[in-house]
């Protein structure tokens, strides 16, 4: 099993998340009641306990709470992967995820920085989600 | 918060560490649990509570073990707080021994491991941490606690020098103790030129996962008084866990929301303590922990570590045996070594690294981590009689 990357487990409910990102898109849990968004998913709202949870099209954009480069992956998957960019990520719409962040430039994250969401489709029903930094005129000037 | 009058530490016991899983987990076990019986002289038969906290024992639960030692039991508790299951454990015994549901509770916690074990175990930890983060490569808890640490650093200007110190200390300190696995002295220079694991964290910032276990016995102070221990009195105790719900990267842990409580109650102040053995899966929770318990502002414990001597002889002992760091994290006995330790030296029994004088001690756990943090803390004051 060493070429395979350690896989969620898809369930009804999260499900919807990993087609969307098949699809290139994210989506969120937000709660009905409360309004707020969650992640990771949730089969009741972890702010009011509401059980009315739609998934909603969120926008992809974050900034960078902090990050780690990790030399010591914890599966065989990851050895040609080494250093990982693992990254925390507040959403705009506030949720925080850890993820990881891809692109040449993954090496240059910052606490601060803003990323953007980008998929990796592995089926047609499963998309990873990942994170690469966002662009800015440093980028540009090369 | 608890307070408590009546329920007491009788004694511990520890088995060996062993730098692989040279036993099955249900005998480190085991092998606690006969050690703490053992040391406080109690017939078996009076022993009618029981806690356990492994996570490596799974099938077995408390009532296989239980079954397994001839026990019958009025109160049994199976740990699910990771590291701080023991300390949570101590409390609840308490409670029961101080209402006269059981007169003398045996808890246990011990764990086998191996590095490519405990790796294997952080995988599949919970739904969480396995389907949404372990897909990323997070290297394990290492990961996790790299996030923390560098954003204490940004957020702080929280130094590596500084966290080193807290290595190089309790290191010193495992010199003193046979059974810890680390035995070779660490200066800061080695701890800050090691290899990188997940930065910041270095190798000298990561437990080495082994076997080991450890117990003590919580009983009523009426029982204490027809065996031959030097008891050690609970004074207060508290829990808090899933504190900061909605923030995976917390730079502060739910001992915070009741560490000034848990003073008050006591009716002490820091000053009061002759040590501290604060969970230390990380140098960088050793330091949330003091600035979340009240020995400086948050975002201080920066200068405060630059500022107190941390060794045996000196202001604030911290980590008397070496702590998990230097003397091995066996899984969930990394919630017991700290509270084992602490109850050695108020009985002073602590041999070569003895605080001098020692009455009163605060010990600190942590565990269960969920996404991105532990999820429970829980901390006790315990005073010498």
């Amino acid at each position: 099993m060493a070429n395979v990357r350690p896989l969620p487990r898809v369930t009804d409910l999260n499900a919807p998340f990993y087609r969307a990102a098949a699809e290139g898109r994210l989506v969120l849990q937000r709660c009905q009641d409360c309004q707020r968004w969650i992640y990771y998913p949730r089969y009741l709202c972890p702010f009011c306990l509401s059980d009315r949870l739609e998934w909603e099209p969120a926008s992809g954009e974050g900034t960078i709470l902090s990050f780690t480069h990790v030399y010591r992956p914890q599966h065989e998957f990851f050895a040609d992967h080494i250093p990982v960019a693992l990254v925390a990520v507040q959403l705009k719409e506030s949720p925080v995820v850890i993820a990881d962040l891809v692109g040449k430039n993954r090496g240059q994250a910052a606490i601060g920085r803003s990323v953007e969401a980008t998929f990796e489709k592995l089926s047609p029903d499963f998309g990873l989600l990942h994170f690469r930094l966002a662009y800015t005129e440093s980028d540009r000037a090369g | 918060m608890e307070t408590f009058e009546d329920a007491v530490i009788l004694g511990f016991g520890e088995t060996p560490y062993h730098k692989t899983d040279q036993w099955q987990p249900l005998r480190y076990l085991v092998d606690a649990a006969r050690r703490t019986i053992d040391a406080v002289s109690l017939d078996p038969r009076q022993i009618d509570g029981l806690a356990v906290s492994s996570f490596l024992m799974t099938p077995e639960n408390v009532c296989t073990v239980a079954e397994h030692l001839g026990l019958e039991l009025k109160w049994t508790m199976h740990g699910a707080q990771g590291g701080a299951t023991s300390v949570i454990q101590v409390i609840r015994a308490a409670e029961a021994v101080e209402r006269g549901t059981a007169q003398a509770v045996l808890l246990v916690a011990a764990d086998a491991f191996t590095v490519d074990r405990h790796m294997e175990m952080m995988n599949n930890f919970n739904p969480a941490v396995r389907d949404y983060i372990a897909p990323y490569g997070f290297g394990g808890a290492n990961g996790i606690f790299a996030l923390v640490q560098r954003r204490h650093m940004h957020v702080y200007g929280t130094k590596v020098e500084q966290l080193g110190k807290i290595a190089v200390t309790q290191r010193r300190h495992a010199l003193l103790n046979d059974n810890a696995l680390f035995q070779e002295p660490l200066s800061l220079e080695d701890y800050l030129s090691a290899r990188m694991i997940a930065d910041p964290l270095g190798l000298y910032d990561c437990v080495l996962p082994c076997g080991g276990g450890g117990g003590v016995v919580v009983a009523h102070r009426r029982l204490a008084e027809q065996l031959p221990v030097r008891p050690v009195s609970i004074v207060a105790g508290a829990e808090k866990t899933n504190h900061r719900p909605h923030d995976p990267v917390p730079l502060e842990g739910g001992w915070a929301s009741f560490s000034e409580n848990l003073f008050s109650q006591a009716i002490m102040d820091h000053s009061d303590l002759d040590f501290v053995q604060l969970y230390d899966d990380y140098p960088i929770m050793v330091a949330i922990q003091l600035e979340d318990l009240g020995f400086c502002p948050k975002g201080q414990v920066g200068k405060f570590i630059d500022e107190v001597d941390l060794y045996i002889e000196g202001d604030l002992p911290l980590n008397t045996g070496g702590g998990q760091l230097s003397a091995g994290q066996a899984g969930a006995a990394g919630g017991v070594i700290g509270l084992v330790e602490g109850v050695r030296q108020l009985q002073g029994l602590g041999g070569g690294r003895q605080v001098s004088g020692a009455r009163v001690g605060l010990v600190s756990g942590y565990g269960m981590v969920g996404y991105g943090h532990g999820l429970s803390t829980a901390s006790l004051i315990l005073a010498a009689e």
